[in-house]
């Protein structure tokens, strides 16, 4: 066998090598958002009940439970929302009560998943001097931004999908 | 001697060909599976757009599309009222205008022919028949189901999500 066959079979078996290993770093991407697609599907549904419900006597631990939830600037802001959420709460004898009617993937990457939830709203608020609470039912969108550091998924974004309808 | 060298080379090339080979296949089809999901959603958010989208100039266009992005039972519902849609739209010279909010994934088939579909829309309709009422706005939020058939995605279900 010549040398220079060697030569090209050695090379043959690298470039084959490399080839290999791209196209298996490729698959698990793949895989790791699939999976990462699921398990943060699971998580915002599990947590926007707790993110999006409170009760005015119970207003300061609700929202650390939601913070709980969140991370980055939205858990800053779920810690400042007992102190601006709570008078007008407390007041109003506010409780709102949400339930998570479906739950889709906008999209997914390894570390970053954007989930779509459907939300029915139940509050009920008495105003001062009335005796009877009124409800109302509310059926919201919103979008939940789940990021992981390893250490399980967060929610890092909320939005509510409230845009503009559009201008005829 | 020379045999064993030629052994160990073929298997220097046959190892990692077969590994490429493998991983190929399996990578084709997690791609595949990829695109099946994103074509469901596409599928269902053109079948969004097309029942928020109604102008009484292009009626007879507008039912078209809708019926050209669905089939089953959301085909055949669409079908029966397409008489009804169309005499309101005309009488009431009505323009109904739609924006897709948000499209997402909830659930596809283990054998990748059926999904589920979130849709957010909002709509405005107005009416050009010469009536003072202010427009009027509309939010929807769908559960569409997504099928597969000749390797193109129809929805077959349509349900507002209360």
């Amino acid at each position: 066998m010549s040398r220079l066959v060697r030569s090209l079979a050695v090379l043959l078996a690298a470039g084959l090598t490399v080839a290999a290993v791209w196209l298996l770093l490729d698959l698990r991407r793949l895989q790791a958002a699939e999976t990462a697609s699921r398990e943060a599907l699971a998580a915002a549904r599990s947590y926007a009940p707790d993110m999006l419900s409170y009760d005015y006597r119970t207003i300061e631990r609700d929202m650390l439970r939601a913070g709980a939830h969140a991370t980055g600037q939205l858990a800053e802001h779920y810690r400042t929302l007992a102190a601006t959420l709570g008078p007008g709460a407390r007041e109003r004898r506010t409780v709102q009560h949400a339930v998570v009617a479906a739950a889709g993937v906008e999209s997914a990457t390894p570390d970053e998943v954007r989930v779509l939830l459907f939300v029915n709203l139940v509050t009920t608020r008495s105003g001062p001097g009335q005796e009877e609470p009124k409800q109302q039912v509310s059926q919201g969108r919103a979008r939940l931004v789940m990021v992981t550091q390893g250490d399980g998924w967060r929610a890092s974004r909320l939005s509510t999908l409230l845009g503009d309808t559009p201008v005829p | 001697m020379r045999r064993a060298l030629t052994a160990g080379l073929v298997l220097l090339v046959a190892a990692p060909a077969l590994a490429a080979q493998y991983f190929a296949r399996a990578r084709t089809e997690a791609l595949t599976a990829v695109q099946d999901r994103e074509m469901a959603v596409q599928a269902a958010a053109a079948h969004a757009v097309s029942l928020m989208s109604i102008d009484h100039r292009r009626i007879d266009d507008d039912i078209k599309r809708a019926l050209a992005t669905s089939t089953g039972q959301e085909r055949a519902q669409y079908a029966a009222g397409q008489a009804v849609l169309r005499a309101a739209t005309l009488k009431n010279k009505a323009v109904q205008t739609g924006v897709l909010r948000a499209s997402a994934l909830a659930s596809l088939a283990g054998d990748r022919r059926t999904a589920q579909v979130l849709i957010v829309g909002d709509a405005v309709i107005h009416w050009e028949d010469g009536r003072k009422a202010p427009p009027e706005e509309r939010f929807f939020r769908w559960r569409m189901d997504v099928t597969k058939a000749s390797g193109l995605w129809l929805v077959a279900r349509a349900e507002l999500v209360r």
